[in-house]
């Protein structure tokens, strides 16, 4: 709540002066509230789908490292947001109308191109992961989602190519992950979807544990499991396409908060608590980050995927040794 | 159903598991009858655990079953319930090994397993702690730490307890004497014979047997993924056939597979 209001009060302008306009009278709610270039506004957009991503983000993390049974899965690492921003930029590119800029007002059919960016992204995933685990073991997941990563990166270079050179910045600083605010059709568009695919990972989250330790154990303990794989992998496309039309292809997130909160809350004590933790520390670490990325370099607003991966490297890195010296 | 001595439990006819590119089973026919405890012996790679994991009812595509399989669904006694009004379940399944990829403490994993046959409704993780079974095997002390610091030992043991304390009519244990000191073993084969007490129905796949000549009432030998036998008199340990099974000799069938 704290980082919320501060988010609200700081960036490259200061609303002070507009909340006092507001306060005193000199301005009217509603005008306000109708008046789409509002500074504030903008800043509560930023808020809400800074929070939602990150809530969105790290309960599908969470979700896929249950479902693969893999502590390197996240939707980021084996390649959905690359094909989701691959996805759209075609979109842009293939139809020229909108590549002026990111023109969300035509939001609808990016965000279904984002899907199906990301289901595509899956399926790949899905086939290509299952036929080389047996031969390669967990880490072939990284190494698949690398090879994702680098195919989808190259044809986003090629897309750059077709590219006016004014979009081209905006459309690079989002493929690095940020959050740019169009109004509040997009927060309506996007933010219940995240909010709803993280409540529902929560939900969803004890099968998905039983999931954790093997499809087999999860059946003989009463787990249907092809439901749940379809249930979680239709929630993860549409999040995870909802998460890179908010924020652009973020990183690290899904990877950085569930082995946070599992280093944190280990304890059975936070056995309930685990999930919903999860999904908030997810919120609250990128609305920071967000806030980071507004204020820190103010006036130039670096993409907020700089500080999450800025912030999520070094605590990853830990993990790893730490894992190390455990085996 | 009550509790009687003389109801078939378990039965399999013609039954036979695929997985591309051959028959892992073939033509498997035997039968268990309540409060039976069963060992399920041959060389590594008959099969005995895929056997075990057909009749739990967990195979996955690519795996496929044909044939007839039937397990019958029964009321066990009560003895080893506490205070929890657990669901009762057809199997449960003791795999021969498990990894956690979570960071959870025994309690949580107690819980997770005994919880979802209680249909949630108790939340408290203390009800599943109170199972006699649990404090058999010795469980209160390790509720607290962490899987990944547990002693192969440990884990086996308390994922031992989590399977038997499941209210299940036919208990399918893949190698649970694995990692376990002569005293645990012992507590292992002392809360099955409990168990067949009262009318459960047990499978177990060894490999250390000879010990267990009187405490075993049938004996299955799988060799090459077929039944060499199991319709010997109950409670005669087939010293002779044991030993072919296992030195390969005089098992021509077997070579049918291959």
């Amino acid at each position: 709540m704290f980082f919320a209001l501060l988010a609200l009060m700081f960036g490259p302008a200061t609303p002070l002066n507009v909340w006092f306009e507001l306060l005193s009278g000199k301005r009217n709610w509603l005008d306000f509230l109708s008046d789409n270039s509002s500074v504030l506004k903008l800043r509560l957009v930023h808020v809400i789908l800074s929070i939602t991503t990150g809530m969105a983000l790290s309960a599908a993390g969470r979700a896929m490292q249950q479902l693969m049974q893999n502590p390197l899965a996240d939707p980021h690492v084996v390649g959905l947001s690359a094909g989701s921003t691959s996805a759209v930029l075609l979109t842009i590119v293939l139809f020229p109308a909108y590549s002026a800029t990111l023109l969300w007002d035509v939001f609808p059919a990016l965000w279904i191109s984002a899907a199906l960016g990301s289901f595509i992204a899956l399926i790949l995933v899905q086939v290509v992961f299952q036929r080389v685990v047996r031969r390669w073991g967990v880490a072939s997941l990284a190494l698949v989602g690398l090879l994702l990563n680098a195919s989808f990166s190259a044809f986003l270079m090629l897309i750059f190519a077709r590219l006016s050179p004014d979009s081209l910045a905006e459309v690079q600083a989002w493929t690095l992950g940020s959050i740019q605010p169009h109004g509040l059709f997009q927060v309506v568009l996007i933010a219940p979807v995240l909010l709803l695919g993280a409540l529902a990972f929560v939900v969803l989250d004890k099968e998905l544990k039983l999931m954790s330790f093997g499809v087999e154990f999860a059946s003989s303990h009463g787990v249907n499991v092809r439901r749940l794989r379809q249930k979680s992998l239709v929630i993860l496309m549409l999040v995870s396409a909802a998460a890179v039309c908010a924020a652009g292809s973020v990183g690290f997130i899904g990877l950085l908060i569930p082995h946070l909160t599992r280093r944190l809350f280990f304890r059975s004590a936070w056995l309930w608590a685990r999930p919903w933790l999860n999904v908030l520390l997810g919120g609250g670490f990128l609305l920071i980050a967000d806030l980071c990325s507004r204020t820190l370099t103010s006036p130039l607003e670096l993409p907020v995927g700089v500080y999450t991966a800025l912030f999520s490297a070094p605590f990853l890195m830990a993990v790893l040794l730490r894992k190390e010296r455990v085996a | 159903m009550s509790v009687s001595s003389g109801q078939r439990r378990v039965f399999l006819r013609r039954f036979s598991v695929w997985r591309q590119p051959r028959w892992i089973l073939t033509d498997l026919s035997a039968e268990l009858y309540a409060g039976e405890l069963c060992a399920l012996v041959g060389p590594n790679g008959s099969g005995k655990s895929t056997l075990l994991r057909a009749l739990a009812g967990v195979l996955q595509p690519p795996w496929q079953v044909s044939g007839e399989l039937e397990i019958a669904f029964f009321e066990r006694g009560a003895v080893f319930q506490g205070a929890v009004e657990l669901e009762m379940r057809k199997v449960s399944w003791v795999a021969q090994s498990l990894t956690p990829t979570d960071e959870m403490t025994v309690r949580e994993f107690i819980w997770l397993s005994l919880a979802h046959s209680n249909k949630g409704r108790t939340k408290s993780p203390e009800v599943f702690e109170a199972l006699p079974v649990l404090e058999r095997f010795g469980v209160g002390p390790l509720l607290d730490t962490l899987i990944s610091d547990l002693s192969g030992g440990q884990w086996q043991r308390v994922r031992l307890a989590c399977g038997l304390a499941l209210r299940a009519g036919v208990f399918l244990l893949d190698e649970p004497d694995t990692y376990l000191d002569e005293r645990w073993r012992e507590v292992l084969w002392s809360v099955l014979a409990d168990l067949c007490a009262q009318g459960a129905c047990i499978i177990v796949a060894l490999h250390r047997f000879d010990d267990l000549q009187t405490r075993v009432d049938r004996w299955w030998g799988l060799a090459g993924g077929q039944l060499m036998f199991s319709h010997q008199e109950l409670g005669v340990y087939p010293g002779a056939l044991l030993e072919r099974l296992f030195l390969g000799k005089g098992l021509d069938s077997a070579k049918r597979v291959g």
